[in-house]
């Protein structure tokens, strides 16, 4: 047995052991040595520690000594990054309860309200190295409604909650109005057919609710909104003062500029836009610079699954990161429920193949994506202070032949990969 | 050389416009047509086929034993012929004066990778009749599909192009290389094999699906007995009356494949979707004596049993990790195939996945299996040599040996490294690929020169996307104004 496994055995049979302790003597210290540290706050430690105390990161640096009575865990070979995040991941959820289809305009609608924290798939991606993913609603409405951020270590969301309300779901493109045809002789009160059924509509929506909510603004002379009264108002007001930003999923170039056109029309309200998606971002790269908008790539791989999905946005190209990071736009990472989470990491490497830079595309899915996410105060480095979430890797974290060998997160190992698993499949 | 000749020409003259004796120009003349010949004789022109690859690191996947494999640091592979003659270090093997010496430093040669099975770079798939062993996939090969042109991007030096899954007995597959215009300029085996699937088509079911399979084998085989018996007494009649034997008239063009299939001239390469073909395939192979090649689906891992058993040679799905989840408890199991069947001794080839990024490569699928516990060697070998072998080209592809055709790529870090890419591909010595002359990755890597409008967003940092400075609000208008003078 390698001395990485006894610790990490210890630390597993200590768990339980440290809620008793912290009532009674000093909160047991966690220390982690590894031969090459990536804070994301500063230059690449070599040989550094990390000193982690009641879920918290303590002190991270090269020559800090292993505080008394610490529980060690020590590897020369091991790479250590912040935990990874999922910036959009459909976890949690089965397909069909992702799309409330009752109306397109539903922003109050939380995805914290459906949310399955101990779907085996926040396992998987935990297991993956990603400590906290955004989950959102689906995009067959305008406005979907609001995402949140969790860990992936499962139980109460109360527990895993990282930030309710993390962002608005809007929707640009063909999705809201996929096969929104009123059907002959039906009543033309079916839902489908008051349904958009072009781009059009789905604009025009969008630019209603907004209109609506400006509208209220003035003639009712009062500032705040009633959220009993009108939720969707007081979610749309929240937004329009800049507190939750816009998620505008937007996949072709066309829909892209349409989100940033929509952002120079409403440029009264204080709206924080984030391009979600992004496939064809590459075209309109200096646009999105200029208009300050953000971006959440991917799935790195568009694999259509309709024919809708075949016209659109399939001009995939490998470089996209690589053209947003030249052009100064900040981008996150997600996987957007691929069933191997692994390929967040293993396709940020492939951004590095296509000309992005080994430490941008590790930022990205570190510090950017908790930037991008609204949670950069407790995720995204090795800080002081922040949340003591960290992966221990074999090597290098964006090859495809690395392996997770262990994941912190809050402070304890929720995950120790196993030395040998008998044919069986390991991260 | 041609400076040897015109200095000896210049010098002949010289000599002859001296007005020498007739015995004196006769031994002059001797002596100069020795010396061109000598000189033509021992010109390089005789030898241009002399390659020697000087490289950094050579993995030549020619180990004896199952998992080992000998890697060479610093060394030489010398080619003549497009054939391989040595492979050692540098210091071992004598470079020839006049062979064509291509430097590769420090990068890394291999053997070309060799994709096992592929629908792919065809225009149609899937022929829509059900049995159709006489098609052959070289009329359907589309030479210049840009799938081919990715694939020697991506190193693969040989692909075995099959019909698609949808057909039953869907006709003989190939091997190629992804370079050349014509499908004769890029055939590197006319025929690898005959394609069967066990996927039952639309509307039909597993049952009906075999058992239209063994109804057309069988009704071949009473047809083939039945003119056999015809055959027989015609013979017998013949020679009880003295007359001569008519000579047998051949067998149609059109069944002939079948009957190599049925007489184990040929292979069958039969598709199994899930772990119960595995034994109808099994079945084949005992009631009609069939040489096989299983292409597997991703649960197929489950008849590993059964497959080493029978010793058959396996080609593993895209997918590389199978999960399957109870139904009431939720638990999730997760298997990676390729460890399961390493560790059965089953030899196996690695497919690319299409439906990811990193799976179209087929070096990532090696990786990917890597990662879930398989050696490096095995996983290095499941993309070169074993498809090498299930194609029946092992004697000229798959590994770096003496014998073997110089099928090479150079690469420049390691072949499972996501920053790794193919500098230059050989074929039988010759350079057909070469990354410095790609228009693709030149277009994919060429400095763009800095945007303007990028310049005062790049001192922002990633979390303070908010709202707009002056400078981005004049460029709103002036965007907004562009947008309006056009229409």
């Amino acid at each position: 047995m390698s001395r990485l496994q006894v610790s990490s055995l210890l630390l597993i049979l200590l768990a339980p052991g440290t809620l008793l302790a912290q009532k009674t003597a000093e909160p047991p210290v966690a220390a982690i040595r590894a031969g090459r540290v990536h804070t994301l706050a500063g230059p690449v430690l070599e040989n550094a520690l990390v000193v982690v105390r009641q879920g918290k990161i303590l002190a991270v640096g090269k020559d800090i000594p292993v505080p008394e009575g610490a529980v060690l865990f020590e590897d020369p070979t091991a790479v250590v990054t912040p935990g990874l995040l999922d910036a959009d991941a459909a976890l949690g959820l089965d397909g069909v309860d992702l799309n409330e289809q009752s109306k397109e305009v539903l922003p109050h609608l939380r995805i914290a309200d459906a949310l399955d924290t101990r779907d085996p798939r926040f396992r998987r991606s935990l297991e993956a190295g990603i400590t906290a993913v955004y989950v959102s609603p689906g995009s067959r409405g305008v406005i979907g409604g609001l995402g949140v951020v969790v860990k992936t270590t499962g139980g109460a969301l109360s527990r895993v909650l990282v930030k309710a309300d993390a962002g608005l779901k809007a929707v640009m493109g063909g999705e809201p109005s996929l096969g929104n045809r009123a059907t002959r002789g039906a009543p033309t009160t079916s839902m489908f057919a008051r349904r958009p059924t072009t781009r059009m509509g789905v604009v025009w929506l969008f630019r209603e609710a907004l209109y609506r909510y400006k509208d209220r603004d003035k003639t009712g002379g009062q500032k705040t909104i009633d959220p009993y009264m009108a939720p969707d108002m007081a979610v749309v007001e929240r937004v329009a003062s800049g507190e939750i930003p816009l998620r505008i999923h937007a996949r072709m170039a066309t829909d892209i500029l349409t989100a940033l056109r929509l952002a120079v029309e409403f440029g009264d309200l204080d709206l924080d836009l984030i391009v979600d998606e992004a496939t064809e971002a590459y075209k309109v790269a200096p646009a999105l610079a200029r208009n300050r908008a953000r971006v959440v790539l991917g799935p790195l791989y568009f694999a259509p699954r309709s024919s809708m999905e075949r016209r659109e946005g399939h001009a995939v190209a490998y470089d996209n990161a690589a053209v947003l990071h030249r052009a100064g736009v900040p981008f996150a990472l997600k996987t957007a429920g691929d069933a191997d989470p692994s390929t967040l990491r293993t396709g940020a490497g492939l951004l590095v193949r296509y000309g992005l830079e080994h430490a941008a595309a590790l930022r990205a899915l570190t510090l950017d994506a908790a930037k991008i996410l609204g949670v950069d105060t407790r995720l995204g480095s090795l800080e002081v202070g922040k949340d003591a979430d960290l992966v221990v890797f074999d090597g290098d974290p964006l090859s495809p032949t690395t392996k997770v060998k262990a994941v912190m997160v809050g402070g304890c190992w929720v995950h120790v990969a196993r030395q040998d698993k008998g044919g069986g499949a390991s991260r | 050389m041609d400076g040897i000749i015109s200095a000896l020409c210049t010098f002949r003259i010289g000599i002859l416009s001296m007005n020498p004796t007739p015995i004196a120009v006769k031994i002059w003349t001797v002596i100069w047509t020795v010396a061109v010949f000598a000189v033509l004789w021992a010109s390089p022109v005789c030898a241009e086929d002399l390659v020697a690859i000087k490289a950094g690191r050579i993995l030549t996947l020619s180990g004896k034993n199952k998992d080992n494999y000998k890697e060479i640091v610093s060394g030489v592979i010398l080619v003549e012929d497009g054939r391989i003659i040595a492979v050692d270090e540098a210091k071992k093997v004598k470079i020839p004066w006049n062979a064509e010496v291509i430097d590769a430093g420090r990068h890394v040669v291999m053997p070309g990778m060799i994709m096992a099975h592929t629908s792919r770079g065809m225009r149609v798939t899937n022929e829509a009749m059900q049995t159709v062993p006489y098609l052959h996939v070289r009329d359907s090969i589309s030479t210049v599909d840009t799938y081919f042109e990715e694939a020697l991007r991506d190193g693969v030096i040989a692909l075995g192009v099959m019909p698609g899954h949808y057909t039953l007995v869907g006709g003989q597959g190939m091997a190629v290389k992804p370079h050349g215009l014509t499908v004769e300029a890029m055939t590197v085996r006319e025929c690898t094999g005959m394609k069967i699937s066990l996927l039952p088509g639309r509307n039909a079911s597993r049952m009906s699906h075999m058992q239209k399979l063994r109804r057309y084998f069988i009704d071949f085989q009473d047809e083939m007995a039945r003119r056999a018996e015809t055959r027989q007494a015609a013979e017998e009649t013949a020679k009880a009356k003295g007359d001569t034997v008519d000579p047998e008239t051949p067998l149609e063009v059109k069944k002939k494949p079948l009957q190599d299939l049925l007489d184990g001239r040929l292979t069958a390469f039969v598709y199994c979707p899930t772990a119960s073909d595995v034994f109808k395939a099994l079945e084949l192979i005992e009631t009609f004596k069939l040489k096989i090649v299983l292409i597997l689906g991703t649960d197929c891992f489950k008849a590993v049993d059964a497959i080493a058993r029978a010793g058959l040679p396996v080609i593993l799905s895209p997918r590389m990790i199978h999960r399957e989840r109870d139904p009431e408890t939720r638990k999730e199991i997760e298997t990676c195939p390729a460890v399961v069947f390493h560790k059965a001794g089953v030899p196996f080839a690695l497919l690319p996945d299409t439906a990811s990024l990193g799976g179209r490569h087929l070096w990532f699928q090696a990786a990917v299996a890597m990662r879930h516990g398989l050696p490096r060697e095995a996983a290095l070998k499941a993309i070169t040599v074993t498809p090498a072998k299930l194609l029946g080209i092992e004697d000229r592809f798959g590994s770096i040996e003496v014998g073997k055709d110089a099928n090479l790529v150079i690469l420049t870090g390691d072949p499972l490294q996501y920053n790794t890419w193919v500098d230059r591909v050989l074929f039988e010595g010759k350079v057909i690929y070469d990354r410095k002359t790609d228009p693709k990755i030149r277009r994919l890597f060429k400095e763009k020169p800095p945007e303007k409008a990028a310049k005062p967003v790049k001192e922002k940092e990633p979390g303070s996307g908010k709202k707009s400075s002056e400078k981005s609000k004049k460029s709103e208008k002036s965007e907004k104004s562009e947008k309006n003078g056009k229409k």
